[in-house]
């Protein structure tokens, strides 16, 4: 009987024990915190592209005297012009800057390159970051490793590689079988960047309503609901947004003037428009010369046929996706997020 | 006549000293537990030592039993529920580590935006609506594309003067909404100043929220998705090191966005809108029956309405905003209970709604069902507790032995009512924190406190049913000391 008391009595302590122990640590760092200060969130930030353009921007502006001193890095200062250097060797962990630089040959620079000017570079060349005043033009082959921006134009010849961010102040173009990940610009031309041969649509269009559609719920007075799947006939001309739980194809040459969603996929057809926004779950083809004027985003892929356009000059939008392969051809104005890989496909 | 006899472990019976008794506890716990595990009987004449033993069955008959029979019976319902919880938050957690995570929307930062209205809700918000005005006007949204709208709910302090300051200074930008008559409460408020608003989008933030630059475009860009009805943002606790309530909090608050509702996001289930740090698609709010001023949790009867009307709600947890955290019991004590008075008010609702709509799918609506009847658990653990002791002392049935401790982990693992323990600390860790993990056990408090606030408020909600009584709106004490702009 005494033994069994013993017993409960043991077990008592030892869950006590067990239960207690924990606390220990607990009460300290409740009187002697150690990490209690709020998760941080910069009130400044944003999902600027050309963030750490503008950065080194202004820390080389104020080297050069142009500018308010940032106080955050010293630079070493390169004499142009040049034509063929290693610097990856005799600068590395300092920044440069450099006036114009026109090489033919290929430059490899592991710093970061501040360029007051123009850059045109040979076959080959490979910079981990750079920023030109001016434009920038690299030779076939060529690499950025971490962002690139050029005030005017930036340019990268066929198998090039853009990793990470490239941005212009004018236009981006990306030559064919060149990779990328994120891109933007107020225009940007991917492949050769001759316009090929544009494939004929019906001139008139008739005007449709969603609510003619199979399945359809109207959600509100402009927007409508297709459980399943769904095609817009081509040639046609629908207003308002559509939500599709299937997969959507929109006709050739038709035009809808709102925004499309659809959960399985979405075809756009050639020479179809949509004004708005395209957003799936899956995967998004936009056939040749079709146009998407708002943002299209894709969990899955983006695949762009040859001579398609996406966002205007004067209103300028974005694409997101997994992967996104671009043919020959194409425009683009605005951003382009490639998650994983980006490629220019030759057509 | 049956007799009831128990197979008691030898190493009970046999002595041995204080040393193995340490040593062995876990086996003796288990041993000890036997009796009730193995209930057997012998068959035979009565203390016949050699007589065959079978054993009784696992729990008590209705027939023998009756009462610990349907208390059995209960408590099974009940651990099969809180496993239910259980699972739901490992499924979670381990999303949250191994599974593939979406951001779709946060990538448009170029895009045509659209008009929309930003709304602050304010009541006696002297300390904290200038930061709030203040954070709106440096935002990167286009100021041609925004309206902001401070509702001054019949304030008595200072707030109304402070915003007529700023629409001095931003006439084109601010239009004030000030509000001296009416329906009291935050919902009412919203209710009338929706009617101002401009464009189809309405961005609704607290007083003490300080949004960043960048906030309003990543709220704004899920709107993109003609689907989407509305936008939840994630809130961070910014006097989260003031004392143990709101470093306990802090806890919370990091498990129920970092892990909770982006797991809910990553698993396409359904994220709920918070009623700030979000928006809504006014379209969408008036196609599923408009704004509700009826209801303490306006923000859960808008997220359930649009979701069984087939919108969705996006959630976005790069989009990150400061809120202060209750720093007194009385005070979360308050908050939690208007919560649950709300929320359940939105469950007895809509829950058939819910349960039978067409849009949903099956993980949805389990999921979504799961979260309906999140602020009713409290009171069914206690009940459960309550049949567990009963019943342990009642000493009926032997599989009741396996349940209790079950029972006791999922509890366990439920801790923290809407943030289990293992949500909290993958939640921390993901946000690069790691000692304040150490504060852990303190939830077990919060715990408590939470349970028989909810509890309380699900018989106060009862009441009010009957008596007919109107529910008040009790606003959060907002804790802020530097002074208050013109």
């Amino acid at each position: 009987m005494t033994a069994n008391y013993l017993t409960y009595t043991a077990f008592a302590t030892v869950c006590l024990l067990l239960l207690t122990l924990p606390f220990i640590p607990a009460v300290r760092e409740w009187l002697y915190p150690t990490d209690s200060v709020a998760l941080p969130i910069s009130a400044s930030y944003t999902s600027d592209i050309d963030h750490f353009a503008k950065r080194l921007h202004a820390d080389a502006s104020a080297r050069l005297g142009t500018g308010k001193s940032t106080g955050y890095e010293d630079f070493d200062f390169l004499t142009a012009p040049i034509d063929a250097i290693d610097l990856s060797k005799a600068n590395s962990g300092k920044r440069l800057i450099s006036s114009d630089i026109q090489s033919d040959d290929a430059i490899r620079c592991a710093s970061a390159l501040y360029v007051d000017g123009s850059i045109h570079t040979g076959a080959g060349s490979k910079f981990s970051a750079l920023y030109a005043t001016g434009s920038i033009a690299l030779g076939s082959e060529s690499e950025i490793h971490d962002w690139g921006h050029a005030d005017g134009v930036l340019a990268m010849n066929n198998k090039s590689v853009a990793l990470r961010r490239i941005s212009a102040g004018t236009a981006i173009e990306l030559g064919n079988e060149t990779w990328f990940e994120r891109v933007q610009a107020p225009t940007v031309h991917f492949g050769s960047g001759r316009a090929l041969a544009t494939f004929p649509y019906p001139a008139s269009k008739a005007e449709a309503s969603y609510s003619d559609l199979p399945d359809v719920v109207q959600q509100t007075p402009q927007l409508f609901l297709v459980r399943g799947s769904c095609a817009l006939p081509p040639g046609r001309i629908y207003r308002g947004s559509l939500v599709v739980t299937g997969f959507l194809v929109v006709g050739q040459g038709t035009i809808v003037m709102g925004d499309i969603k659809a959960r399985e996929g979405i075809s756009i057809a050639r020479n179809a428009e949509v004004h708005g926004a395209v957003t799936c779950e899956k995967r998004v083809y936009m056939f040749g010369a079709s146009r998407v004027f708002g943002p299209l985003v894709s969990e899955s892929d983006v695949l762009i046929g040859a001579n398609a356009v996406i966002g205007k000059p004067d209103a300028q939008t974005t694409i997101s996706a997994r992967n996104i392969i671009v043919e020959d051809g194409v425009v683009m104005h605005g951003a382009v997020w490639a998650h994983e890989v980006g490629m220019v496909k030759p057509a | 006549m049956k007799t009831q006899h128990s197979r008691a472990s030898p190493l009970l019976k046999t002595g041995h000293n204080w040393l193995t008794s340490m040593t062995l506890m876990p086996a003796v716990w288990l041993i000890s537990a036997l009796p009730a595990m193995a209930q057997t009987e012998r068959i035979g004449a009565p203390g016949d030592p050699l007589a065959p033993i079978r054993p009784i069955s696992l729990l008590p008959t209705f027939k023998d039993y009756p009462v610990a029979a349907v208390m059995a019976s209960l408590l099974c319902l009940i651990v099969v529920i809180m496993t239910l919880y259980g699972i739901r938050h490992f499924m979670f957690t381990m999303n949250r580590l191994t599974g593939v995570q979406r951001h779709p929307y946060i990538d448009i930062s170029v895009a045509q935006w659209p008009m929309i209205t930003v709304y602050i809700a304010a009541h006696n918000e002297e300390k904290v609506i200038a930061g709030c005005i203040d954070a709106l006007l440096q935002t990167d949204y286009p100021a041609d594309r925004l309206k902001i709208i401070p509702v001054n709910d019949r304030s008595s302090d200072r707030t109304a003067q402070i915003i007529d300051g700023y629409v001095a200074r931003f006439p084109s930008r601010i239009s004030p909404f000030h509000r001296t008559a009416g329906k009291a409460g935050k919902s009412a408020a919203l209710k009338d100043a929706l009617a101002f608003a401009e464009g189809d989008i309405a961005i609704i933030f607290d007083a003490d929220y300080v949004p960043g630059r960048g906030l309003l475009k990543q709220l704004v860009a899920p709107f993109f998705d003609p689907e989407v009805g509305a936008v939840m943002g994630r809130v961070v606790p910014v006097n989260s090191g003031t004392n143990l309530l709101t470093r306990m909090l802090d806890l919370e608050r990091s498990a129920g966005y970092q892990v909770d509702q982006q797991a809910r996001m990553n698993l396409n289930l359904l994220p709920q809108y918070g009623g700030t740090v979000g928006g809504v698609r006014l379209s969408a709010v008036e196609a599923v029956g408009g704004w509700h001023d009826d209801t303490l949790a306006e923000d859960t009867d808008i997220t359930y309405r649009l979701m069984f009307n087939g919108w969705k709600t996006a959630y976005n947890n790069r989009s990150e905003c400061y809120e202060e955290v209750p720093e007194e019991w009385n005070v979360r004590i308050k908050q939690v209970t208007r919560w649950a008075k709300g929320h359940n008010q939105v469950m007895a609702r809509y829950w058939w709604q819910f349960a039978s709509s067409r849009y949903l799918t099956m993980g949805q609506r389990v999921d979504g069902l799961l979260l309906l009847f999140v602020f009713v658990i409290p009171l069914v653990m206690l009940t459960g507790w309550l049949l567990a002791l009963g019943l342990y002392f009642l000493n009926a049935g032997s599989l009741l032995s396996q349940l209790i401790p079950i029972f006791a982990l999922m509890v366990y693992g439920t801790l923290g009512n809407f943030a289990a323990f293992f949500e909290i600390v993958v939640a921390v860790l993901i946000d690069g924190n790691r000692r304040r993990l150490r504060l852990l056990p303190f939830n077990l408090l919060g715990f408590f406190v939470s349970l028989f606030a909810i509890s309380g408020a699900i018989w106060s909600l009862i009441l009010d049913s009957i008596l007919k009584r109107e529910m008040v709106w009790d606003k959060t004490i907002r804790y802020r000391k530097d002074a208050a702009k013109p």
